[in-house]
């Protein structure tokens, strides 16, 4: 069997130097309180002993999921086993190298190293196949299990009982399989659905079709023409239609027309449709008429632009002759201005010439009275004596001159105004004249250009000659609308027609689709879509068989073990607790619903015992069961770990289970781990063998675990 | 006996071995999530073959 004899290790975990412990006496116990290291320590022979099967989702310990190996501060992580077996000594070392990535190594008692898959398969002969499983069942009791156990929830505790006996791989595929949610009668379903869609859709067809060949009979189709043969009649009558009426017009169908397969009823009507739209366009009357029309529109417009470029030069020139009527013609008020000018420069000399015969008076009379004359009696411009001359002269200033000066003024005012309006007169003149010459020059341009357009020669009558035309057209236009009705009532029946053969097409149509969806069951796709169907529930059939397997194999292999060690178990239970009530303690085990096994466990009696356990009991109960496998199995190791095992158990309890590993001691090698004082001055005073102490005293970031060696 | 070993000796038919088998190499690469994903790609694979067929068959009934 193999011994560990010492532990080097660097850079694992929580450990950053290198460091080693020794593991070659009996009892080798760590103490120290938590998160100093000494699980870390215990993980280090678990990881150069099976590597990446202790890490991860598979290991089914949740706290390996994303478990990091290399302490992050430093860059080397490794750790090296000195283990025994019989006379041979062997240093089993293994490198991290990456998260994937490690590098084993073994070294002989020869000194012979062996690397890489050698070294791997060296290591599996040592251990003798042994798998992590199998050690976490019988080698290594973890702390995890011992809490669990002494949760009140069976679900946890039937977990822990299954993690002890190394049955969570059971559990975790059960979990895995059931974690994919596959359903057995998804498409089964899918399949109900589709005919429920495909039955829906027939009756719409049918209501479809119904529908269709009421409207057909409706236009006189009878129902036993509403079929193959009868839309090919109908296409055959379509084409003869359009043959003849094209015929008569001396028009041609278009190769393609003619060349059609009539039983290629998408084309065949499409391409009828298409032909008469031509025709619509094409008709020689039609386009006759159209061109008739457009003369007649054309005839209508000059007519109307001719009317009214004449309407309105008459209009100006009525103004001008109706202002003539009024004012005389433009001669006569000419002379009239010339007239009047005449007496207004007559009547200004007048003016002119009072005014300077009053300047001279007014000078007069200012001479006179001014103080240098003497002779006021002499006149100063005829040198006449004349007495009262200064009286008479104001009196003839004032009654004579400067009156008439007055009445000329006034009357030179009126014929001023005369003159003015006269000039008025003159300028309206000149005005509507411009307009009439204005009006008579468009309605000359536009009666030119109507004549030049229709032809009209110069002595004839434009409006006359335009409505002549106009009637002619119109005339033109009544007679060839009764030809182009009659055609386009013939192009309507065959058009009307046309619709039928597409509306039976779609009768066809629609039949054949009802045909194939009333058929689908019977079809290829159908089985294939049916054995697909099948094909799933085979498949989840298989998944729920394996499942019942899984359980079934699990169940199995739980019985199996615990009617092995079922004696050794109750054995230690009662070395432990020396339980009144319990002598003899029995397990039922049957497949848990969810997955893995459900536990029950009884007493002698057969009464379930957990009510009356206490959680010291409960933990004596998972140490036993451990104990219990541990020896039940062919083991490679000559080693047990123990991490934190005394978590509830009570003073006498972990008095008597020292006494249990007391004995064990020395067959095997013991390597304990706890955080507990008692229990581990308890141990000091227990364990008779030799020992190695190592007390986990601090943890830093930068040096690890501070550790000291005692015994 | 392992795992692997002792269910399938429970298995009867040839195929749903096979199925076990691929489970278990599945959980064996990457634990309850490679189950998953070898079951789901399986019936993934009978689902989209179903699909293409359901496919088929619409075009054809057409509408």
């Amino acid at each position: 069997m193999l011994s560990i004899t010492k532990v080097r290790l660097k850079g694992f975990r929580g450990f950053v130097g290198e460091q080693e412990f020794d593991f070659y006496s009996p009892f080798t116990i760590l103490f120290g309180e938590n998160g100093k290291g000494k699980s870390s320590l215990l993980n280090a022979i678990e990881w150069c002993l099976f590597g990446n099967d202790s890490i991860g989702r598979n290991t089914g310990i949740r706290e390996r999921i994303d478990w990091e190996i290399k302490n992050r501060n430093i860059k080397e992580c490794y750790v090296e086993l000195e283990v025994k077996e019989n006379d041979s000594e062997y240093k089993i070392k293994r490198a991290w190298k990456s998260k994937t990535r490690d590098e084993l190594s073994i070294i002989g008692s020869d000194g012979k190293t062996t690397q890489g898959e050698d070294a791997k398969r060296e290591l599996v002969k040592l251990i003798k196949n042994f798998s992590f499983k199998d050690f976490l069942t019988s080698i290594y009791q973890h702390q995890e299990v011992i809490r669990f156990f002494l949760i009140q929830e069976p679900k946890d505790r039937n977990e822990a009982m299954d993690r002890l006996l190394g049955l969570s791989e059971y559990r975790n595929i059960i979990d895995g399989i059931n974690k994919a949610e596959i359903k057995g009668e998804t498409l089964q379903n899918e399949i109900d659905n589709i005919l429920e869609q495909i039955k829906a859709k027939i009756e719409v067809w049918e209501e479809q079709i119904r529908e269709k060949k009421k409207e057909l009979n409706n236009k006189g189709i009878l129902d036993n023409e509403i079929n193959k043969d009868g839309a090919k009649n109908l296409a055959a009558n379509i084409k003869n239609s359009l043959k003849d009426f094209f015929l008569k017009i001396n028009l041609n169908l278009t190769e393609t027309f003619l060349k059609v397969d009539e039983s290629d009823f998408d084309k065949f009507s499409a391409l009828a449709k298409h032909e008469i739209t031509r025709l619509r366009s094409e008709m020689p009357d039609i386009k006759k008429q159209e061109e008739i029309f457009e003369k007649r529109t054309k005839v209508v417009e000059d007519l109307n632009n001719y009317i009214n470029a004449q309407g309105a030069f008459t209009e100006k020139n009525k103004l001008l002759q109706e202002f003539i009527q009024k004012n005389g013609k433009i001669d006569e008020l000419e002379k009239k201005k010339t007239d009047k000018e005449n007496e207004i420069k007559e009547k200004e000399n007048e003016k002119e010439k009072i005014s300077l015969l009053a300047v001279i008076i007014e000078k007069s009379i200012k001479y006179l009275k001014s103080d240098m004359v003497i002779h006021k009696k002499t006149c100063p411009v005829c040198g006449t004596e004349k007495e009262g001359l200064l009286d008479q002269l104001e009196k003839d200033y004032q009654e004579k001159y400067k009156k008439q000066l007055e009445e000329i003024n006034k009357e030179l005012e009126e014929k001023r105004n005369e003159l003015k309006k006269i000039e008025d007169l003159i300028s309206e003149y000149r005005k509507k004249e411009e307009d009439k010459m204005k009006f008579e020059g468009e309605f000359k341009k536009v009666s030119e250009s109507i004549r030049n357009t229709w032809g009209i020669g110069e002595r004839e009558d434009i409006e006359k000659w335009l409505n002549n035309f106009k009637n002619t057209c119109e005339g033109e236009l009544k007679a060839i609308e009764i030809t182009v009705k009659e055609k386009q009532e013939k192009l309507n029946k065959i058009e009307e027609n046309i619709n039928n053969f597409s509306k039976i097409h779609e009768v066809l149509k629609l039949e054949s689709q009802r045909e194939k969806a009333r058929n689908i069951e019977r079809s290829n796709n159908w089985k294939k879509l049916q054995e697909k169907a099948d094909e799933f529930k085979k498949f989840v059939e298989e998944i729920e068989d394996i499942i019942s397997v899984v359980k079934q194999a699990s169940t199995a292999e739980a019985r199996n073990k615990i009617e092995s060690v079922k004696e050794k178990i109750s054995e230690y239970f009662k070395a432990i607790t020396s339980h009144p009530m319990i002598s003899q303690i029995n397990f039922e085990v049957s497949e848990a619903r969810t997955g893995g096994n459900s536990y029950e466990f009884k007493d002698q009696k057969g009464e379930n015992m957990i009510p009356i356990l206490s959680q010291g009991n409960l933990n004596a109960l998972a140490l036993s069961i451990f104990l219990a496998l541990a020896e039940s199995q062919d083991s490679p190791f000559n080693f047990l770990i123990f991490d934190d095992p005394s978590q509830s158990l009570g003073s006498s309890e972990k008095f008597k289970f020292l006494e249990v590993l007391n004995k064990i001691g020395g067959k095997r090698n013991l390597i304990i781990s706890t955080m507990d004082k008692e229990f581990f001055d308890l141990s000091e005073k227990t364990f008779t063998k030799t020992k190695i102490v190592y007390q986990f005293k601090d943890w830093s970031q930068d040096k690890g675990p501070q550790v000291e060696k005692g015994s | 006996m392992k795992v692997k070993e002792n269910v399938k000796k429970y298995l009867k038919e040839d195929e749903t071995k096979r199925l076990w088998e691929s489970i278990y190499e599945g959980f064996e690469k990457e634990g309850r999530d490679g189950i998953k994903k070898i079951l789901e790609e399986k019936a993934k694979r009978i689902q989209d073959e179903f699909e293409n067929i359901k496919r088929d068959i619409e075009k054809q009934i057409g509408g």
